[in-house]
């Protein structure tokens, strides 16, 4: 099988749902390059990590909207046409740039369905960039899926690898709710085997990445490459650990969660998202409240601290949870 | 006195297995056996295997014979050492009754020792009864289901086709499969597996500390007695190119009632590179130069490979550090080692020049990941740290100089004892070679304490709780 970047899968997986339905557009900051711009070659960029280069060409401007820098703006345009009956996949560069537009996602977007007795519809894919590990300070490096969590409506999809992202992304865009779809930026470059052909991966299906009796580790996105390291560490200590991608924290694969620690006993988190309120916090208490007779030690999660994300490379190396605190934490959970 | 006498019993090897017949005896009356030994094959409805013996001693009786079909746990054998009056194993075989852990499950030989024979409760008679209408016939149907539900649908042989998933788009969960087989008519015992003790690395009291003496650093993990009063500590000392992560699974569990100290040897880990000429004079001089400093006398010494031929030197100097020595694929307890792998080890640049040696430590290949490679790689890749590994392997890892070890160790009154991984592949030995006061670890490489982690942790706490 063809290996591909993340970067690419990605791009397939929204050249070939275009490509298959003319209701699929897309609209976003820079995705066809500055066009518009004074001297500005067409399709240059491909928005800022290049992600979406090439569909300008393939599809026009009438299908692949490049906008002003006002996410109040073309996030609200997105719901409406979704509204109206387009597929639009929006762009929203950094997660970190809700703020500006989160009344359009938080107040109209997730509670359109609801509020029309599931009469109205809103097939919207929102794609964004999360993730530290670029120096790129407290305002360009969060990883809010947390934060889209807590909100019914939204369904909140953050792809481990580009194998996952190409099958998520063509689900979320035939799905008829509103989908945060979270890229980590620093695995744009980042390899695997990916399908030439269109396939979709269900929501709300965790995946197994290990399967061992004695711990369960659970995380999502680039989290579940560290669970993997750690769990290959623990491997060679003589201690097999589950580790579960959940892919998705709305819906959550809460039976896949909840069976794993009935077997193992024992479970540790990982998440790059803040700490209060998170999706850790979140999986810790679904392990207490669904699974506690079969737990046999404390939960203990893997987060960054509660602080902003630090500019300092050295410190945000330190922010962002490590295979070796996993390890730790999971020793922890084997020796209560 | 039956401690000496051993049954050999029909093993269940595999979740299905009731019976098995005695296909060849391998081993006649009178014959001598050590551990590992082919005893005989024995054949179960699905597959044949080799039945190796646990225990060392003469096969003194052979109860059944070829073609003979015997239930799981049944009596077929016994080894005892030849000493053993015939009346006492006439005793041993009418007081045998089938245990529940000969009826259980048993694995790989490593495993088995890792885990304690890790078997799910499930597997236990009676505990799980799947109706035969819900039985797959190792068949599986297409279906939607979680990961747990099938694993444990193959596991019981249940067909998920047959039971109703209720979880979102018909998702079959366990508990679907659960409800099914009580509706009808069969149960399901415990779900969870058994707790085991895992071994795992220290965390809680430790300290890694730096002393320096004689321009020497030393790194050093101390892990702090759980229990008080502390009794005598115990120094771990690690072998060629290796260091105190190396006793991740050993020290910890050791310290449940005394002081556990893992030393870098000069030129390995956070000590400093320089191994002066490199001999184990050279060696064991730096040691106990840093015991005096942490002001360590009467300890236990645990070496593994080279490390074992340093602990023996150290007590050649200075007796009165020394309580014990016990011996982990010691070097100067028999064998030589493996020039090709130290020459290989020493001189790769970079991790695919390096499995190869890495590899021939353990039994399983499996447990060198890429992390364990890497690790190695930056540590080589240390400045001094490949003139010190050369320095070792000219000086100290010779003949005449293990040779002078060994006699060392035999001329030494301070108490031995020696463990010895049964397929070392680094060093490897025979039984005349071994100590008398020795174990022998089934399925184990040149790293019993990580291999078979729980075994040693046991043996090393027995043996140098009877030295205190």
């Amino acid at each position: 099988m063809p290996q591909k970047s993340l970067r690419t899968a990605i791009n397939e997986a929204l050249a070939q749902e275009m490509r298959r339905d003319p209701t699929v557009v897309m609209i976003g900051e820079d995705i066809a390059g500055g066009i518009g711009g004074k001297g500005q070659e067409e399709d240059a960029w491909g928005g800022v990590m290049g992600v979406t280069k090439g569909l300008l060409g393939e599809f026009g401007p009438d299908r692949v909207l490049d906008t002003p820098i006002s996410e109040t703006a073309y996030i609200g345009a997105a719901v409406g046409a979704a509204a109206a009956g387009l597929r639009p996949v929006a762009e929203l560069m950094f997660c970190d740039f809700l703020g500006v537009c989160f009344d359009q996602v938080m107040n109209q977007a997730a509670k359109f369905r609801y509020m029309f007795g599931g009469h109205a519809h809103m097939p919207l894919v929102i794609r964004m960039q999360v993730g530290a590990g670029f120096s790129a300070s407290a305002q360009h490096s969060q990883t809010l899926h947390g934060l889209l969590t807590h909100i019914p409506g939204l369904k909140v999809v953050m792809p481990s690898d580009a194998y996952e992202a190409k099958g998520l992304l063509i689900e979320a865009i035939r799905d008829d709710d509103p989908v945060m779809f979270l890229e980590n930026k620093v695995m744009y470059d980042d390899m695997a085997e990916v399908p030439d052909d269109p396939y979709t991966i269900p929501m709300g299906v965790a995946k197994l990445t290990r399967n061992g009796g004695d711990l369960t580790i659970v995380a999502i996105g680039r989290m579940v490459h560290i669970a993997n390291q750690a769990a290959d560490i623990l491997a060679r200590r003589g201690v097999n650990a589950t580790v579960i991608d959940v892919r998705c924290t709305s819906p959550l694969d809460e039976e896949t969660i909840i069976e794993s620690i009935e077997r193992t006993g024992r479970l540790v988190v990982v998440d790059e998202g803040n700490p209060r309120c998170g999706f850790a916090a979140d999986i810790a208490s679904l392990a207490v409240t669904q699974a506690f007779k079969a737990l046999r030690a404390p939960v203990r999660l893997v987060t960054p601290p509660h602080t902003p994300v630090p500019f300092a490379p050295v410190l945000e190396a330190l922010y962002i949870p490590s295979a070796d605190r996993v390890v730790a934490a999971a020793v922890e959970v084997l020796q209560a | 006195m039956t401690g000496s006498i051993h049954p050999v019993t029909i093993p269940k090897w595999g979740l299905s297995m009731q019976e098995g017949t005695v296909a060849v005896w391998h081993k006649a009356v009178g014959d001598v056996v050590a551990v590992g030994d082919v005893i005989a094959d024995i054949e179960s409805t699905k597959i044949a295997n080799e039945l190796e013996a646990r225990a060392s001693g003469v096969l003194r009786r052979r109860l059944f014979a070829e073609g003979d079909v015997c239930p799981v746990g049944t009596l077929i054998g016994i080894i005892a050492q030849g000493d053993v009056a015939d009346a006492d194993l006439d005793a041993f075989i009418d007081a045998f009754v089938i245990e529940e852990d000969d009826a259980r499950e048993t694995d790989d030989p490593v495993e088995q020792i890792l885990f304690g024979g890790a078997a799910s409760p499930s597997d236990q008679p009676g505990a799980t009864v799947i109706p035969d209408p819900l039985r797959a016939h190792g068949r599986q149907s297409e279906v939607f289901a979680t990961d747990e539900t099938l694993r444990l649908a193959a596991l019981w042989d249940v067909d998920l086709g047959k039971v109703t998933g209720t979880g979102r788009g018909g998702r079959i969960s366990k508990s679907d499969m659960v409800a099914a087989i009580t509706a009808a008519g069969g149960s399901v015992g415990s779900e969870t597996e058994p707790a085991r003790t895992v071994p795992a690395g220290p965390l809680v009291g430790q300290s890694l500390d730096a002393t320096s003496v004689d321009r020497h650093r030393f790194a050093a993990l101390h892990v702090a007695a759980r229990a008080s009063p502390a009794k005598p500590p115990i120094l771990l000392i690690h072998g060629f190119g290796g260091d105190h992560d190396g006793w991740t699974l050993n020290q910890g569990i050791l310290a449940s009632d005394r002081d556990v100290y893992a030393i870098d040897l000069p030129g390995h880990g956070g000590s400093t590179s320089d191994v002066k000429t490199g001999t184990f004079a050279d060696l064991a001089t730096l040691v106990t130069a840093w015991m005096d400093a942490r002001g360590l006398s009467g300890v236990h010494l645990v070496g593994h490979s080279m490390g074992a031929a340093v602990a023996v030197t150290v007590a050649g100097l200075r007796t009165d550090l020394v309580r014990s020595v016990t011996a982990i694929a010691g070097i100067g307890f028999g064998g030589l080692p493996d020039q090709n792998y130290l020459t290989g080890f020493a001189g790769a640049t970079d991790t695919d020049m390096l499995r190869p040696a890495v590899e021939k430590l353990f039994t399983r290949a499996e447990l060198v990941t890429p992390d364990v490679l890497d690790a190695l790689m930056v540590y080589k890749r240390k400045a001094g740290v490949t003139d010190a590994l050369g320095r070792l392997i000219d000086q100290a890892l010779n003949v005449s100089s293990i040779a002078a070890v060994t006699a060392q160790r035999q001329a030494l009154m301070v108490p031995m004892f020696a463990i010895y991984g049964e397929r070392d592949r680094i060093l490897p030995t025979t039984d005349s070679e071994r100590l008398a006061a020795s174990l022998v670890v089934a399925g184990a490489g040149h790293m019993p304490q990580t291999e078979a982690a729980d075994t040693i942790n046991r043996a090393i706490a027995d043996f140098v709780g009877r030295h205190d």
